[in-house]
């Protein structure tokens, strides 16, 4: 989640709060913002992704304010006519094609407001921007620019000096040696061709979605601004366009609309229209459990912010602004109602309604299983289903058929599903040697294995036995006495069929009415040894599922 | 003497007395080197002791003594927070030094070391130190103000009567059984032959029972008459009376004295003795040095019988002769070196007023420490007595088996969501993309479905989605299909959607159930379940974790009700304060956070809401669905107070094997 730091006192001063600005701290929440971090008047709050006009003060306020009654419906956006056009380069088709812009002046950018105006920059960057892929934006300072402007196809010998450089570089060379370009370079076709804005006076503006250019760098200080957004789809574009034309408006700017031609298609950015959405009050009051007219429901969408239209019978029409993306479906409009009606005024509707509850067959039947092992005293553990090839295969001397991996794991760690319960109960075994022994210890979960193609994941019941004088017997005992407990039968063992970490010749495979059920015998010293335990163990590893159709079994025999 | 490379010994030492001192004293005589632990203020508490000085002042009396007695001898001081310290996990300690109040301690510690695979210590028992009274020194006699820590007697100490039964050494428990069973006072020897025991244990009883007051001791002075050196001579010869009539028989009833002399070897002041005593008893004459026989021996026969008697016995009493025995030992002590007579002083001990009643087989039963099943099944048991044991010193741990404390909540989960009439639902870790994102309205290009959130498995794809569901949702992606909405407005990839994932939340369950139950018209499903997160694990993040999953399909499902579920649910698990704040998913409208109050702060449990048309239509589904996926792991942190979500799933065994059943849901 998104986070801005905010300063309470300023964030009361624009919401027009009178009261201790530290009690915005208890209206904050029901705006949809977690406080993460409050510390005197400095709080830290992290924002939905879906609403990037809560990455500024500005912004936030301009919401709050509706909450709490100072305004109400949308907030007033307005736009003149700049003169400032951008010229589109045909050449861009399939690279990077589309762009908008915005003139807005007016502004005193003092440090804090251009802190949080790149803060939204970011985090537009990586939200709706998917890293810049998608979209991309550029500040400018206008009075460095010389439009028109031309947003153009060049080749990677282009150069410019890029901002926070001292000498021109090619865009080639961005793309192979600067930080930004080897980082978000993947988002241009390797051959180029490579978009890049140019004024009039040949300066280049930006590289997008790489670097601005250090001519027209914007300052504490700056006054007006030009604001270039590109792209790949040109409703986010637009998106992306509307919420910075909020902010900068909230901040007191002034803006311009840019024209922008594509060949003889001629638009003005940025979008400030509204969409209408229709809303049946019913349907609201319904799925909030509350009971509110038409009119109800129109007062509660102008506190959160949205325009009304008209209402007529049960419909109340709304007007969405351009920067409320977010807001797809009539069932987003419900929760711009909840917004508006205040959520501290949603009581919890206690009811108990009747219905036939009951945990799932296999939790019943693992339950027994559970309640079986811990009756023969064995301590249960949990262990991760993701872990390490050593662990799983090289350090219990096994040759992995077709291990699962992770494709990109952050840690070695937790990187193979696992197949068998034993190296995890093996390894408890291990971190746990200066314990008191007799350690027994058991685990009930799944394993996975894809052996012969075909996933399989199944459940699978593992127990190990460690002391001074653990051996075969003791496991092949516990063994018995599961099954019996479970079953009321005693399964046949064979000395073939079982593998390792267990030793050949003191471990036998375990079937039951010709079912094959698992594996019991000794743990190999060498596996013991490496992983420092330093007392013999003794383990089995049984097919829940199989010991669970056995007890089905034994179910229907009897109902039969 | 030193037999051991190391040898442990161990105590509270509080006081430091004259006892601990011969214990060390062994230990040093026995080992190489010694190992001494202390105990901890902790420890000594939790084994029932009350130190009245600190483990620092404890130790530096110790090492006093230490540095000044073995300065130059190998040494180590522990301090034990536990009852066996080093003893349980060093190879090298090879005996143990006890005193009969500790040996029970030096088994438990053997039960350890064998559980662990250590060879067991040899355990040296040494006996109690004697205070004057010839009662042990013990550190809570000093305490009491009885002895010093000498074991001298202190003045105006209370002692005696009060100890009762309980205190009392089983020495003096099988002496006041043989007073008892005697009726009547008995000496040294009455008593050993009463008890069993060697007249020495006697002693040593009488004395300490004396000291306390429950037996009397009278001082009985009598004249006894013992053997002398020349006894044995007579009875293997005869009086020299006897042999000198033989010799005047077997000579025609007259010799000449020195013929006599000659062939019987008697001295001459014997023989003259003996002469005259014969002449007096009228067995032969003398005239002119002649000697004639006047009639047969034997001379006394009562002499001979008692000098039998007297060596068999070794001493007799002089007042429990008749006059003639009187007479006769009155005649055979005048014999030189065939009898003494010597003034002996007796105990008479007998039981004093008060003296505790005893069972009557206690005191001549045998002591056993371990009950037997021949013990049971013989009936030996009725003639046993099983030995007091020492109940305050530790025994080895035992560890029963027991839930992982994660299962042990997934339990309590299920039974209150099934007592709210909700049905499990249960399913696989690995997923389709379809299911984990795409059916939930995720589009294909969000963050969350990116390689570094999610983990992507190197599988083949292991289902194909229904394809009317499939057709529905690219339709919903792409334009928004027939629910009203804009849609994501992208081309929706199919392939994508046959990726194979580790689940990222158990709300692919909800949707596939969904999706199974389409036809139903009211469907309360709940399930708890693994999931997987691409994570850096750290305190607060883990690769895998449990959701807490549910849905209610019904048609007059709304966001109240949902807070109503969620509030029950908390409740039940004892958080009784619960409120909600607005946030948002993807997949829900409108969404809640549910956050519960534990002690001053609210922490945040989970996210809920309303499936989005997006989600539900493309499924078959008209009603509105409530949906919500909690913590598990958090809430157990929260309740037991843990601060790293990694211990959790450490299996530390210290833990999982001690931490406590109770916990606030237990009796809720």
């Amino acid at each position: 989640m998104p986070v801005v730091d905010v300063d309470l006192r300023r964030l009361a001063s624009l919401v027009r709060w009178t009261g201790p600005p530290e009690g915005l701290l208890e209206v904050i929440p029901y705006a949809g913002l977690d406080i993460e971090s409050a510390d005197g008047p400095l709080a830290r709050l992290e924002y939905s992704p879906n609403r990037p006009d809560f990455a500024t003060e500005w912004g936030i306020a301009a919401y709050l304010r509706g909450l709490l009654g100072v305004e109400s419906g949308p907030v007033p956006l307005s736009a003149s006519d700049s003169g400032v056009t951008i010229t589109v380069d045909p050449g861009l088709r399939g690279v990077r094609p589309y762009v908008a812009g915005m003139v807005a002046r007016g502004l005193r950018l003092d440090g804090e407001a251009l802190r949080q105006l790149i803060r939204l920059q970011e985090d537009l960057h990586e939200g709706i921007g998917r890293r810049r892929r998608r979209v991309a934006i550029g500040l400018h300072d206008l009075s460095k620019v010389e439009p028109p402007i031309r947003y153009e196809a060049v080749g990677p010998g282009h150069a410019f000096v890029p901002l926070g450089e001292r000498r021109p570089w090619t865009v080639g060379e961005i793309l192979s040696s600067h930080e930004l370009g080897r980082k978000y370079g993947q988002a241009l076709p390797a051959a180029g061709p490579y978009p890049v804005l140019l004024d009039s006076a040949g300066h280049t503006l930006s590289f997008p979605p790489i670097i601005n250019g250090e001519h027209t760098r914007v300052t504490e200080g700056t006054d007006s601004l030009f604001v270039d957004v590109t792209g790949t789809s040109l409703t986010r574009v637009l998106d992306a366009l509307s919420v910075l034309a909020l902010t900068l408006s909230e901040m007191g700017a002034r803006l311009g609309y840019v024209g922008v031609r594509y060949g003889p298609l001629s638009i003005s950015t940025p979008d400030l229209s509204s969409r209408e959405l229709r809303l049946s009050a019913r349907r609201a009051s319904s799925l909030l459990g509350l009971d509110l007219s038409p009119s109800d429901v129109a007062r509660c969408l102008g506190r959160a912010r949205i325009g009304v239209r008209e209402v007529t019978g049960d419909v109340v029409v709304a007007l969405v602004s351009r920067y409320r993306f977010d807001v797809m479906h009539e069932v987003d409009l419900v929760e711009e109602v909840a917004y508006g009606y205040g959520y501290p005024g949603l009581s919890p509707e206690a009811r108990l309604d009747p219905g036939a509850g009951g945990i799932s067959e296999q939790s019943a039947l693992e339950e027994a299983m559970r309640d079986a092992a811990i009756g023969l005293g064995m301590q249960e553990v949990v262990t991760t289903h993701l872990t390490s090839r050593r662990l799983l295969y090289d350090l219990m001397g096994r040759t992995p058929e077709r291990p699962i991996r992770a494709l990109s794991s952050k840690s070695g760690e937790h990187e193979y599903l696992r197949d068998s319960l034993l190296p995890g109960l093996l390894w408890v075994l291990s971190s746990n040697a200066h314990e008191a022994y007799p350690q027994r210890i058991f685990e009930l979960g799944s394993v996975i294995s894809a052996a012969g193609g075909a996933v399989r994941e199944r459940r699978s019941l593992a127990f190990a036995i460690a002391h001074a004088r653990a051996g075969f017997t003791e496991a092949k005992s516990a063994l018995n006495a599961l099954v019996a407990s479970l079953l009321g039968a005693e399964p046949s063992y064979s000395p073939s069929g079982c593998r390792r970490p267990l030793i050949e010749g003191r471990c036998a495979s375990v079937s039951l009415g010709g079912r094959e059920l698992g594996i019991v015998g000794e743990v190999d010293p060498s596996v013991l040894y490496s992983l420092g335990i330093q007392v013999p163990v003794s383990a089995a590893e049984l097919d829940a599922d199989a010991l669970m159709d056995l007890c089905r079994g034994r179910r229907g025999a009897r109902q039969g | 003497m030193r037999r051991y490379r190391r040898v442990a010994i161990g105590g509270t030492f509080d006081p430091f007395h004259r006892g601990h001192r011969a214990l060390i004293d062994a230990a040093f005589s026995l080992g190489d080197e010694v190992v001494i632990g202390v105990s901890s203020d902790e420890l000594a508490r939790r084994m029932g002791k009350a130190p009245d000085r600190t483990f620092g002042e404890r130790a530096c009396e110790l090492l006093e003594y230490l540095e000044s007695k073995y300065r130059d001898r190998v040494y180590s001081l522990h301090k034990l927070d536990d009852p066996f310290g080093p003893l349980a996990s060093d190879p090298s300690i090879e005996a143990l030094v006890v005193s009969p109040e500790t040996e029970g301690r030096g088994r438990a510690a053997n039960e350890v070391r064998r559980s662990r695979g250590l060879r067991e210590v040899d355990i040296i028992r040494m006996d109690f130190v004697l205070a004057e009274d010839g009662e042990p020194i013990s550190s809570t006699r000093i305490r009491r103000g009885e002895i010093d820590k000498e074991g001298r007697i202190l003045e105006g100490a209370e002692r005696g009567m009060g100890l009762g039964v309980d205190s009392l050494h089983p020495l003096e428990r099988r002496v006041l059984a043989a007073l008892r069973g005697s009726g009547g006072p008995l000496d040294v020897d009455g008593i050993a032959a009463a008890s069993g025991l060697s007249p020495d244990q006697v002693r040593r009883a009488v004395e300490w029972l004396r000291s306390k007051g429950m037996v009397r001791v009278e001082w009985e002075v009598r004249r006894v008459a013992v053997p002398g050196p020349g006894a044995r001579r007579i009875l293997e010869e005869g009086l020299p009376e006897d042999r000198l009539l033989r010799e005047l028989e077997s000579s025609g009833g007259e010799l000449g004295i020195p013929e006599l002399a000659g062939r019987l070897r008697m001295d001459s002041q014997e023989l003259s003795a003996s002469l005259g005593r014969l002449s007096r008893g009228g067995y032969v004459s003398i005239s002119r040095g002649r000697v004639r026989a006047l009639r047969g021996g034997p001379y006394s026969r009562i002499s001979l019988d008692l000098l039998r008697r007297l060596v068999d016995a070794g001493e007799l009493p002089l007042d429990g002769l008749s006059p003639s025995e009187a007479s006769a030992l009155d005649e055979l002590s005048r014999r030189p070196g065939v009898i003494e007579v010597r003034e002996v002083r007796r105990a008479r001990v007998s039981l004093a007023e008060g003296a505790p009643a005893l069972q009557p087989a206690a005191g001549s039963a045998e002591e056993v420490t371990q009950l037997t099943p021949e013990d049971i099944s013989t009936g030996r048991w009725r003639s046993l007595r099983l030995s007091r044991l020492d109940v305050v010193s530790p025994v080895p741990e035992m560890h029963p088996g027991r839930r992982h404390v994660i299962t042990e909540y997934v339990r309590r989960v299920r039974e209150i969501f099934a007592s709210m009439g909700f049905q499990e639902v249960s399913g696989g870790l690995l997923q389709i993309s379809f299911w984990n994102f795409d059916a939930l309205y995720t589009p294909q290009d969000h963050p969350a479905r990116e390689l570094q959130d999610t983990f992507y498995m190197d599988v083949e794809p292991t289902e194909e989605p229904p394809a009317d569901v499939e057709s529905a949702v690219a339709a919903t992606h792409e334009n928004g299909w027939r629910t009203g909405s804009t849609g994501w407005g992208y081309e929706w990839d199919p392939r994508e959607a046959r990726r194979v994932v580790l689940r990222t939340h158990t709300t692919v369950l909800s949707v596939r159930a969904l999706h199974a139950t389409r036809d139903l018209p009211v469907v309360k499903l709940f399930s708890v379940g693994e999931v997987f997160r691409n994570e850096k694990v750290d305190s607060r993040h883990l690769v895998e974790f449990h959701q807490i999953e549910g849905i209610v399909k019904s048609p007059d499902a709304n966001l109240r009700r949902l807070m109503g579920y969620i509030s029950e649910f908390y409740s039940r698990l004892g958080f009784r304060d619960v409120k909600f704040w607005p946030t948002y998913f993807p997949y829900t409208e409108p969404s809640l956070q549910v956050m519960v109050r534990v002690g001053g702060s609210w922490l945040e449990m989970g996210g809920m809401g309303i499936f989005r048309p997006e989600v539900t239509l493309p499924l078959g589904v008209e009603e509105p669905v409530l949906a919500w996926g909690l913590g598990l792991e958090r809430l157990i942190m929260v309740d037991m107070g843990i601060e790293d979500a990694r211990e959790l799933y450490a299996n530390r065994l210290s833990w999982l094997r001690r931490v406590p059943a109770c916990r606030s849901w237990t009796w809720t």
